[in-house]
């Protein structure tokens, strides 16, 4: 068990509970409002959390800022990348490295050039056009945002992955590429918490569906009754 | 796409290019030119002063105090926050030092400036304090603080300035010269080169531009916002304490009135800074070149016989015109 969630509450969500294996993507479905943005921000000790326990890596943690929760191995891909998920004004070099600068140096300097090798790395790997790191961050498009963004993320090996709405903004190319990388995550190991209101994407990528309504998860859908339909009619209508 | 259009494209992207590049090369260099014009053209209306040994002496010398505290105002606008003590907490520390070296028993020059740079460190963490903790914004907190400083300061003095009993050992410290250059220059040169690595070339720099560019996303990237906040604050304080420090060796008395007449002169080139070599970006050489600029233009000036108020016009003008430049380089994609 990698991350176990029991009565988790904070100012939009109550009660939640489910689990994350190792290799497992759990999707979190619902509408704006819903509450499911919160879920990842209170496990990754960005909101305050009102109740519940939280259980990583078999430990209890209540991680008080979201440098605790990575430092523990949490990464999380926020809803809206523009405020608060990088940093326009930056390169995208700079956006990339900042999860983490100080394999970079020993003693006192940065060392800029050992930075520029990983960024080109990473540039490459995952595809993020142009493949220019001193660009400023906002002259991308949508698509290679996400993607510089995911890169940011993973280099740190995170063993759990909260993504917020990856693919909003993002052309269908992009699309393709980052979920191509999120399930490559799952099978490197990582437990993938992904936050979604692309239903079909979710019914298509996940192991299990959790669909919030409320600030309640009104079911936990997972085989056969993992489908687009099924997850649309719980999420505007609570079961009968 | 034919061939023909597909060529028209390649030379227009190669022009825009070119273009971009050398905008960038300008914004970079304009202010360093406007100050290379401006001492040309003071020189050459006034061949006997303004082009001698000692007006670059004197012009570097009275600026390396204000370069000092422009810096320590950088600090701060990195993250962006302002601090309007400095100027203040640069006449608290002038006062102190000279108050214990005259009174209190006449406390050696060592001890003396201990004290002096240790209040105004502390003035900073105050100032951090009001800014992370009770979330006091920082134009308000700092406006305050300064008030309350020279305040503090009338009171401690009543008001009357202390120039009997100044030891030699306190004007050495700005008065002695190496190499024909007195040591204030040296101090601005250090502070400059030490404080540039920091933001340029360390990782809590870095950071500190991360949080000025979004203080959510610094929060969710693991930066701790609060803590370096903290310490830009402290950082300016003890700064702006060592100003003050240089600022009564120099006067050689302590005068009760110094330091708030050089907020906005401070505040201008920080701001001004924004708009050289780093373009849209407080940066430590663009602070440097505003800090000379506006120096030559208002000392050329003066020269030329221009009324006694034409410091604080030529100031306030050079503010307003740093903000909007900076405004529209931040626009720009540079």
């Amino acid at each position: 068990m990698l991350l176990q969630v029991d009565d988790l509450s904070g100012d939009q969500v109550q009660e939640a509970s489910f689990t994350v294996h190792r290799g497992e993507i759990v999707g979190v479905a619902g509408l704006l409002g819903s509450g499911c943005s919160q879920i990842g921000r209170l496990v990754f000790g960005a909101d305050k959390r009102r109740g519940g326990r939280v259980s990583f890596k078999g430990r209890q943690v209540k991680y008080k800022s979201p440098g605790a929760a990575m430092k523990d191995g949490i990464a999380m891909i926020t809803e809206d990348r523009h405020r608060d998920g990088s940093f326009i004004r930056l390169s995208v070099g700079e956006n990339i490295t900042v999860t983490d600068l100080g394999r970079f140096h020993h003693g006192p300097k940065l060392n800029k050039k050992a930075e520029r090798r990983e960024v080109t790395k990473l540039i490459d790997q995952f595809q993020v056009k142009p493949p220019d790191p001193t660009r400023r961050f906002n002259t991308l498009s949508g698509g290679n945002q996400q993607k510089a963004i995911l890169a940011k993320w993973m280099r740190l090996k995170p063993d759990l992955l909260i993504c917020d709405e990856p693919v909003v903004g993002v052309d269908i190319g992009s699309k393709t590429d980052i979920y191509g990388l999120i399930e490559e995550a799952a099978a490197a190991g990582s437990g993938v918490l992904l936050i979604s209101s692309e239903f079909k994407d979710l019914a298509h990528l996940c192991d299990k569906v959790l669909v919030m309504r409320k600030g309640r998860i009104e079911a936990q859908l997972t085989g056969s009754q993992l489908n687009e339909d099924y997850i649309v009619k719980l999420a505007y209508t609570s079961q009968e | 796409m034919d061939k023909n259009s597909q060529e028209t494209e390649a030379v227009s992207q190669v022009e825009t290019r070119t273009k971009v590049a050398w905008d960038l090369l300008v914004s970079r260099w304009a202010m360093v030119a406007l100050m290379v014009i401006m001492a040309a053209v003071f020189s050459a209306i006034l061949p006997s002063l303004f082009p001698t040994y000692e007006n670059l002496k004197v012009i570097l010398t009275t600026q390396s105090v204000m370069t000092i505290l422009a810096i320590a105002m950088v600090l701060p606008l990195v993250v962006g926050h302002f601090d309007l003590s400095v100027a203040a907490n640069l006449g608290l520390s002038c006062i102190t030092c000279v108050t214990f070296l005259t009174k209190y028993g006449g406390q050696s020059i060592y001890v003396s400036c201990l004290i002096a740079v240790a209040l105004s460190t502390f003035v900073g963490l105050t100032n951090g304090l009001l800014v992370t903790r009770i979330k006091i914004n920082a134009l308000i907190s700092t406006l305050g603080m300064s008030s309350i400083l020279s305040a503090l300061v009338m009171a401690w003095t009543n008001g009357k300035t202390l120039s009997s009993n100044i030891p030699e050992s306190l004007l050495k410290i700005a008065g002695t010269e190496i190499a024909g250059m007195p040591l204030p220059v040296f101090y601005m040169i250090i502070i400059a080169v030490v404080v540039w690595f920091f933001l340029d070339h360390t990782s809590i720099g870095r950071y500190l531009y991360a949080i000025g560019g979004s203080k959510d996303a610094a929060r969710l990237a693991g930066i701790n916002v609060q803590k370096l906040t903290l310490l830009v604050f402290v950082l300016a304080g003890f700064l702006a304490g060592i100003a003050g420090l240089v600022t009564a060796s120099r006067l050689g008395v302590g005068n009760p009135t110094t330091g708030p007449s050089m907020l906005l002169p401070a505040f201008a080139a920080s701001m001004l800074g924004a708009a050289a070599i780093r373009p849209g970006t407080y940066n430590i050489a663009g602070t440097i070149v505003a800090v000379f600029t506006l120096a030559v233009g208002v000392t050329g000036l003066q020269l030329l016989g221009a009324a006694f108020w034409i410091e604080g016009l030529f100031n306030g003008v050079a503010l307003i015109l740093a903000v909007g430049l900076t405004r529209y380089l931040q626009r720009e994609e540079l």
